[in-house]
């Protein structure tokens, strides 16, 4: 079979034709980063990019959002209409798409999220490769950067062209109407790439490590730097903690009950009824997070709950690690 | 039953959250609809003194402040502390730093044996307080949702996480990226994360988060060049009766 590519140039033009059918939704610059975002103009579609503030679980799990509206004399209730317009999300890097297969396990299994699932519906994954940062540690929890799983397309870079696979029908679809854009594709490997950012040991095993480990020094020692700001829960692609809350329009009986992205690093988030905290100490916090990531929960094929996107390192103002914490466990 | 009787009062301020809730022109209609207003002198003239909601505004700052909120606090049975100066002490609490009896001599001269004055304090160090809308000013829209859970009989809830989650739920470019000192890390949200997103650092105007580790904080700023006068400032802007710079202590 031969392979396909495309010119980085042609770019814009196969955005603008998916543009016609789908929403896109790219990441673009936003000042000395990137955001994904809805694309107006095609040219603004970046494909060399380290990461976004925020990663794509924004699009199914909003920071706010209402999940019921009522009135309280009517004793009525409705649940908003979500609707799943088809979407392609287009130049995304594979830990990305892990973050949200990780979320579709966790709003998938058991009692299922009826409000996160349906906006999965629909959505096209366009893959793209990338070099790591100082940060990105994907390869460590299990994702080399040649991981596709998950992609209906995916491009891999080489000489300012970009090797076009598609992976599924979909993808083959879209990528017989690119046919005019497309160009015989010479490189058949797979780039050569280094992770700066590494945990010492991979992710087999991880699990166990915490078992010894729930009164390391690395805990205390973490929390004394933390101020528990809650930045590196909110920018996690696997985080998917909420809060939920009232609110009864001034003088009237209708009300909307709303979840907002939550943060397990924030004491209010372990508060119960009458006031008790399960974490009340910052290192008990700091060791939960960690905890959730690599111990509490792994996906069905056991893999943990960390992408290595970096971004909870990336954004941190106290310059907290968690490869640096998770190191000095292993 | 009648409608509850609210009053809102003013010590050491400027005024602000009074006129701010003035602002709130379409919704004045519906609030009077819901309370009677007896007492609130930015905008009435009658002053009663049958209350059972006080709204507080502006710090505690002479011996006659005391004597009226305690007053005040006999007759309510719901107090709230409107906006930063009612709530921590704000602005005005930046003099706690200096000689008091300088200060005196400062604005009154040489009649400053005329104007006793004490320590710019929170309306909660002299007498208790139910609830606080935070802020310089106070946010309308907090305001409205505090008074709502009140009217309904619901606890008012404000935020107890820092600005940056709602500075994140933006995303925003944090400002740190680009050398700047934020409050936001330990700073209580609830204004939408409002200088960040403008582009500007946070003062935390709504006060430090409950669970404040100032060390960590400390750490942060220097890391960044500010010196031990300016990270004092920093604090000092809205917060000078929460921090005691000397004391260090961990967890
Ligand atoms: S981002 Fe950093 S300082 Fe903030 S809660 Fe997380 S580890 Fe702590
Ligand atoms: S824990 Fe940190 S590195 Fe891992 S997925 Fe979350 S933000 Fe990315
Ligand atoms: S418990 Fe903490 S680490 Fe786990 S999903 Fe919730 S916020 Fe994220
Ligand atoms: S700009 Fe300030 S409030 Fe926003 S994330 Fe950075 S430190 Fe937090
Ligand atoms: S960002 Fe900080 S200073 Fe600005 S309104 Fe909010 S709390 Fe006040």
């Amino acid at each position: 079979m031969s392979s396909k590519a495309i010119a980085r140039e042609k770019i814009p033009d196969a955005v603008s034709l998916l543009k016609a059918k789908y929403r896109v939704i790219a990441p673009v610059p936003k000042g000395k980063t990137f955001v994904f975002k809805k694309i107006g103009n095609p040219q603004e579609v970046v494909l060399d990019y380290n990461t976004t503030i925020l990663p794509l679980k924004k699009f199914f799990l909003p920071p706010d959002e209402v999940i019921v509206k009522y009135n309280l004399k009517k004793r009525e209730y409705q649940e908003p209409e979500i609707e799943s317009e088809p979407t392609v999300f287009f130049g995304i890097h594979n830990y990305e798409l892990q973050g949200i297969l990780r979320l579709d396990y966790a709003f998938g299994t058991g009692v299922k999220d009826a409000t996160y699932l349906k906006k999965r519906e629909n959505n096209i994954f366009i893959g793209v490769t990338y070099t790591p940062d100082d940060y990105h540690f994907a390869e460590s929890v299990g994702i080399p950067t040649d991981l596709k799983e998950g992609f209906d397309i995916f491009l891999t870079k080489y000489n300012g062209h970009y090797r076009v696979e598609a992976l599924t029908d979909k993808g083959k679809n879209i990528v017989s109407q690119w046919s005019e854009f497309l160009e015989d594709c010479s490189y058949d490997g797979d780039p050569v790439v280094h992770f700066k950012n590494k945990l010492k040991q991979s992710v087999a095993g991880i699990r166990e490590i915490f078992h010894g480990a729930y009164n390391h020094p690395v805990w205390k020692e973490t929390s004394k730097k933390c101020y528990s700001c809650g930045t590196c829960n909110l920018v996690c692609p696997t985080c998917y903690c909420f809060d939920v809350s009232d609110e009864v329009v001034l003088g009237t009986d209708q009300g909307a009950r709303s979840r907002r992205w939550d943060s397990c690093q924030i004491l209010g988030f372990t508060e119960v009824a009458g006031g008790e905290a399960f974490r009340e100490k910052r290192y008990d916090r700091v060791r939960h997070r960690m905890s959730r990531k690599f111990a509490y929960i792994m996906d069905d094929r056991d893999r943990p709950f960390c992408v290595g996107c970096g971004r909870c390192i990336r954004q941190c103002t106290a310059d907290i690690s968690i490869t640096d914490v998770m190191n000095a466990l292993l | 039953m009648g409608k509850p009787k609210v009053a809102f009062f003013d010590f050491t301020s400027c005024e602000g959250c009074q006129l701010s809730k003035l602002n709130l022109e379409n919704d004045l209609l519906d609030i009077l609809e819901l309370v009677d207003i007896v007492n609130f002198r930015e905008a009435i003239s009658n002053h009663g003194e049958d209350y059972e909601i006080a709204f507080i505004e502006g710090s505690i700052s002479t011996p006659h402040c005391v004597e009226r909120i305690h007053k005040i606090r006999r007759q309510a049975q719901i107090v709230v502390a409107l906006g930063s100066c009612a709530h921590i002490g704000g602005i005005n609490a930046i003099r706690n730093n200096m000689d008091q009896d300088e200060v005196r001599e400062a604005v009154y001269g040489n009649d400053k044996y005329l104007f006793p004055s004490i320590k710019a304090q929170a309306v909660s160090d002299v007498v208790k307080v139910d609830y606080v809308i935070p802020g310089c000013p106070m946010d309308n829209q907090e305001f409205k949702r505090v008074l709502s859970a009140l009217l309904t009989g619901k606890i008012p809830e404000i935020p107890e996480y820092s600005v940056c989650a709602e500075c994140k739920a933006k995303e925003n470019e944090c400002l740190y990226d680009y050398g700047v000192v934020c409050m936001g890390p330990i700073t209580r949200a609830g204004c939408r994360a409002a200088c960040p997103t403008n582009g500007h650092y946070c003062y935390g105007c709504r006060g430090l988060v409950p669970d404040l580790n100032k060390n960590a904080a400390k750490d942060v700023m220097e890391k960044y060049k500010l010196s031990i006068d300016q990270i004092k400032k920093r604090f000092y802007m809205f917060n000078t009766n929460y921090v005691n710079m000397e004391e260090k202590s961990y967890e």
